[in-house]
């Protein structure tokens, strides 16, 4: 309770004079779409009189303080026309402004807003509309949200294809992957090559990669928020698509006209029903993937809205079912193998928006994720004695479990207390459910024997913090916070305080400097193999023996929006971290044993770069180009004997080209082309022999630091074309893609293996296995 | 299908490796022992993958050797006898070797300094720990199941103090025997006695020690099998993390029939071996530990793809190996019985 004081304090003690001068109401409300009544995130507020500014938080809703009397406020927002309102202010005022969508000559087609890049004090933020990524040529026509954001600065793709994240030197379990504010433990269907997040539910997306607002902790390198659509409150609205992957529908539309929206979407990939019923009588392996997403919410007035969101997806690969039989001196014995595994996530979130006394906003919500890797082997042998016809059957059973569940509570709240204060504080409390390892056994003929051989940690972590946005002077501006959180497992505790702070200097109306601090602290780890990552991978929480994890950030920026709506943005970062788990040399998933003797603790990291990004938001041709310039290394005692060695996705150069071109109404095309630097790679460079200790004679094989070899680059380019037409009662598109277009042979990974291929057995060589050649992809969309 | 569609346009090729510039490597294997000779094996190493089994011995290299920082010695190249390598002379590969007047003694530090035309200059640093005496040796027959079967074996608990500070060690088991062999030399009849230490196999449960792992079905060789516990070792090395400033009871188990002059290797001529089991435990530095731990976890998983790299520990300055000290105390208590044919039970 003593923590809760520190924020309250400040609340009153700036609300309470501000009050008392009875000249400043505040003018606050939601902001939506005005056809489908989805309420809109990162709007813009301004009032030319006071040049006082906000923007619409997660839930569309903003706050402004305005003088008593006049204002005029303008409210815009990408995509759609911008609205002006002349108020006379006399009280505190809550509004509903509905924006038109923008109906784009050929010219003024925006892909962000352009004003926030000098306005806002943050830093390291991508926000990208989801009609955006949309354009992005994507492996076989699936447009993936995780993959989009790979273009982006900072963000690194881990193998060909898939959509890991490698931010800024961190691995993949650093980054916070928010839906609808309830975290997703595996992004992942078909190992990676498709994220579970269905465009076509999703109504926002933010990348952050530093400078966290406080209101973000729980992991080190990013936090990429996806939020939902809340589904059309006006009218009903269908559409669907069917690829070379999978096919997807959604459905959405008022229950009850501008007060109860719904919104169900649906995506199966379909590979698996074709070649099961082609081969009905083989069993043959086959692999599907599916995911819903539905959503419900209900106004019920303009202070109060309720939101119930889930989601479900699963991953599942049966493979070769066996059967066979034969006769042996009288008996018949028939024996049959089936083996099934997966993966799946459940999340869901029951949330309620309710604005106290037409000055605060709160969120309240309770949040549900499980995420699951199961594998499941049923052997059943049967012995018959032909003679006597007795029968014998033996069945073993395995059913293995790995995976987390957490639950939580928070409530949050968002307010501004006087003119150039923008305040959101909150706690909750987070308990956290690990199983790193379950497998129960059954044996016998009639499940007699039972074994059951279990791990669960539970771990509990409360946390409270507050932010305060300020503009000090018409230069100046910060968001500056404090976030203090706990972690009770095993009996220990642990304790964190996470100053954060981000700050914009302005020069001029188009450059703008900005610097930002953050230290974060993440609770658990996933332990993963560095040479491949599989849905295998254990979440496992900070234990009594296993400290969490923590960095600190600091990073500096210059920012630029010039004419003809171009952006240029450079950013410099320095990063530290520690507490990093990795499996110790030798060790593997497969090892038995418990976790925490498999790893090396208290590992050391730091991850330096530079990041350029140039964009151009509008035009008749649109996109951006990105380079970054990063290095990260790690340092554990007991690895590389015990000095630095580079990550493996320690990449020196990154590059991206996102290109896109509207040729007419009917006709838009897309290119990008991505390049980086390739993959690390323990590469054995020498061997000597030696006799020690006690004589026997045994190559050692030598290299002088992990990751010591750098694969060739990554490199690739993808074309894409959509054409559109309005028919009659719906609006399709065609859209085809090409991936990989030049047919580069990336590296997928290698291994040592013999030179089979030049006819020479008995000579080792190193192997490279590559994916994806050229692939054309066709993709079908309807609207209704 | 997606699988299908993958495999089909997936392809592997041999990748041109550009391999770094390198040159070879000098490198060097020493444990100094307390009261032993001093002696190296220095090599060069190989470009991997290597073009011959051969070793590559250097043969004109200049080694000087100090002690607590003086110049104690300048260690020559010499060829050593072939065969089973005696006691005292335990290499029977050719080596660097300094007088055996000299010896190392525990407690010392030792530095080295290594050139050979052509290669980079090497050193390295080491001490040699002080010897941890063997409080006592508890002996009682036990049974144990072992592959399905039942083993009737001598358990040793080998008590000892840990002293202060960190301290690594190694454990092995020995008989001294001799056996007769004769041969012709210059079409001369030579008949000569060796003597020789036959270590023995034994098994470890303790779940804090590092061993190679000796396959029961062919000694030797590493077994693939994930079974640890069927695993005979034939020395096994441990920290005192868990037993840091303690009375530590180390408990080993032999079958007796390894203790069967016959289950020895089949050497030509009459054998004769000692009934006393000389139970050795040495006091190694911390730099002999990593090295052991590490080189055995890379011999047993260098064909693991999903395991973690192993990078064997290495203290040698711009080249490879080990430079490291050990001493031993040898406690010869536990007499057994000569064993030609025991029953399994």
């Amino acid at each position: 309770m003593r923590q809760m004081k520190y924020p309250v304090f400040i609340i009153l003690v700036i609300i309470l004079p501000t009050e008392m001068l009875g000249q400043i109401h505040s003018v606050a409300g939601y902001i939506e779409d005005k056809s489908t009544g989805e309420r809109l995130i990162g709007a813009t507020i301004y009032d030319s009189l006071s040049n006082n500014g906000s923007t619409s938080n997660s839930y569309g809703y903003f706050s402004l303080k305005c003088y008593k009397g006049k204002s005029d406020l303008v409210f815009s927002f990408i995509g759609y026309k911008t609205y002006r309102v002349n108020l006379f202010v006399r009280s505190d005022t809550i509004l509903r402004v509905l924006l038109d969508q923008q109906t784009y000559s050929l010219n003024d087609v925006l892909i962000e807003d352009r004003t926030n890049i000098i306005e806002n004090p943050f830093m390291s933020v991508s926000v990208l509309p989801v009609n955006t990524m949309k354009k992005i040529p994507a492996l076989m026509g699936e447009t993936d949200v995780l993959k989009s954001l790979q273009t982006l600065p900072g963000v690194q793709a881990g193998t060909e294809g898939t959509g890991g994240l490698y931010i800024r030197g961190g691995s993949p379990d650093q980054n916070l992957i928010l839906l609808d504010g309830v975290p997703v433990y595996n992004p992942d269907h078909l190992y990676g090559f498709v994220s579970v997040f269905n465009p076509d539910a999703i109504n926002n997306v933010t990348l952050y990669t530093g400078g966290f607002p406080s209101r973000y902790g729980g992991r080190l390198a990013s936090v990429v928020d996806i939020r939902m659509k809340d589904g059309n409150n006006k009218a009903f609205h269908l559409n669907g698509s069917i690829g070379l992957l999978s096919s997807k529908i959604t459905l959405e539309g008022p229950l009850k006209n501008d007060r109860t929206s719904y919104l169900f979407s649906a995506r199966r990939s379909w590979a698996d029903l074709i070649t099961r019923t082609i081969f009905e009588k083989k069993e043959l392996p086959y692999y599907y993937f599916y995911d819903f997403t539905a959503k419900l919410s209900h106004l019920f007035s303009d202070r109060s809205r309720i939101f119930l969101s889930i989601y479900t997806g699963r991953d599942h690969i049966s493979s070769i079912k066996t059967k066979s039989e034969f006769v042996s001196d009288g008996v018949k014995y028939i024996f049959g193998q089936d083996q099934y595994y997966g993966w799946g996530n459940i999340t869901s979130s029951l949330r309620w928006n309710y604005v106290f006394n037409r000055k605060i906003f709160s969120n309240t919500s309770l949040t549900l994720s499980n995420y699951k890797y199961f594998d499941k082997k049923q052997i059943d042998n049967t012995n018959i004695i032909l003679i006597t016809g007795k029968t014998t059957d033996y069945k073993y059973l395995s059913n293995y479990k790995s995976g987390v569940c957490d639950i939580a509570f928070r409530t949050d709240f968002d307010l501004q207390p006087m003119q150039g204060h923008i305040m959101k504080y909150g706690a909750g409390m987070i308990l956290h459910i690990f199983t790193p390892y379950a497998r129960i056994s059954l044996l016998g003929s009639d499940d007699s024997s039972t074994e059951t051989d279990k791990v669960k940690q539970s771990a509990a972590e409360p946390f409270i913090y507050f932010e305060d946005d300020i503009q000090i002077t018409n230069r100046l501006r910060v968001n500056a916070g404090l976030r203090t959180t706990g972690f009770l497992v095993d009996g220990r505790t642990y304790r964190s305080f996470e100053p954060r702070l981000s700050g914009r200097f302005k020069l001029a109306d188009f450059h703008a400097l900005k610097f930002s601090y953050s230290r974060m602290k993440q609770y658990m780890h996933l332990l993963t193999s560095s040479r491949i990552t599989f849905p295998t991978d254990l979440w496992v929480p900070a234990t009594a023996k296993v400290e969490p994890q923590l960095s600190n950030q600091y990073t500096i920026g210059t920012f630029f929006n010039l004419s003809m709506n171009i952006e240029i943005s450079i950013e410099t970062y320095f990063k530290s971290m520690k507490g990093l788990i990795e499996y110790s040399e030798g060790s593997s998933f497969m090892d038995p044993g418990n976790w925490e003797s498999k790893i090396e603790k208290n590992g050391i990291g730091k991850a330096y770069g530079l990041e350029l990004m140039i964009k151009k938001n509008s035009g008749k041709t649109n996109g951006w180009i990105t380079y970054s310039l990063a290095k990260t290394e790690r340092k554990f005692n007991d690895i590389n004997s015990g000095r630095w060695f580079p990550y493996k996705y320690d990449r020196r150069f990154d590059a991206n080209i996102v290109i896109n071109h509207k040729f007419n109404e009917k006709i838009d095309a897309s290119a990008t082309w991505d390049f980086s630097s390739g993959n690390l790679f323990t590469l054995i460079t020498d061997v000597y022999d030696t006799y020690l200790p006690k004589g026997e004679q045994w190559y050692i094989q030598y290299f002088e630091k992990r990751n010591n070899y750098r694969l060739p680059a990554y490199h690739r380019l993808d074309l894409g074309i959509n054409f559109h037409r309005q028919k009659k009662s719906f609006y399709r598109t065609w859209n085809i893609s090409i991936y990989n277009a030049y047919n580069h042979r990336n590296v997928f990974f290698v291994y040592f293996g013999n030179d089979d291929l030049h006819g020479k057995k008995g000579q080792i060589v190193l192997k490279q296995y590559s994916l994806f050649p050229i692939l054309p992809s066709v993709t079908y969309n309807l609207k209704f | 299908m997606i699988f299908i569609l993958i495999e089909s346009s997936a392809c592997e090729q041999i990748l041109e490796v550009k391999y770094p510039e390198r040159k070879a490597m000098i490198t060097l294997n020493c444990i100094l022992t307390s009261g032993d000779s001093i002696l190296m094996e220095v090599k060069s190493s190989q470009s991997y993958p290597p073009q011959s089994d051969s070793t590559l011995f250097i043969k004109n290299a200049s080694i000087a050797l100090y002690e607590d920082q003086k110049l104690i010695g300048e260690l020559k190249y010499r060829e050593a006898d072939p065969g089973i390598y005696p006691l005292k002379k335990k290499f029977q590969y050719f080596n660097y070797y300094l007088t055996d007047r000299i010896m190392a003694e525990s407690g010392h530090s030792y530095s080295v300094n290594v050139s050979a035309p052509g290669f980079t200059d090497i050193s390295a640093n080491t001490y040699i720990p002080f010897p941890v005496p063997i409080i006592s040796v508890d002996t009682s027959s036990v049974v144990i199941n072992y592959s399905n079967s039942q083993l009737k074996s001598l358990e040793c608990l080998i008590n000892f103090q840990d002293p202060e500070g960190k301290n690594s060690y190694m454990l092995s088991v020995d008989r001294i025997g001799r056996y007769k062999m004769t041969y012709y030399e210059n079409n001369v009849l030579i008949s000569k006695t060796n003597t020789v230490r036959y270590f023995i196999p034994f098994f470890c449960e303790d779940p804090d020690v590092v061993y190679f792992r000796i396959s029961p079905g062919s000694p030797g060789t590493i077994p693939l099998e994930k079974d640890e516990k069927d695993s005979w070792m034939s020395e096994v090395f441990i920290t005192d993390d868990s037993f840091k400033n303690k009375v530590y009871s180390l408990r080993i188990l032999i079958p007796y029939m390894l203790l069967n002059d016959n289950a020895y290797p089949q050497n030509p001529g009459e054998k004769f071996t000692m009934r006393k089991l000389n139970i050795r435990l040495y006091s190694i530095n911390d730099e002999f530990y990593k090295y052991a731990r590490s080189w055995y976890t890379q011999v047993y998983k260098k064909n693991d793809m999903f395991s973690e790299p192993v990078g064997v520990y290495n203290n040698i300055n711009n080249g490879a190996g080990i430079f490291s000290g050990k001493s031993v105390s040898v406690d010869s208590s536990v007499v057994v019985r000569i064993y030609y044919n025991p029953s399994l039970k």
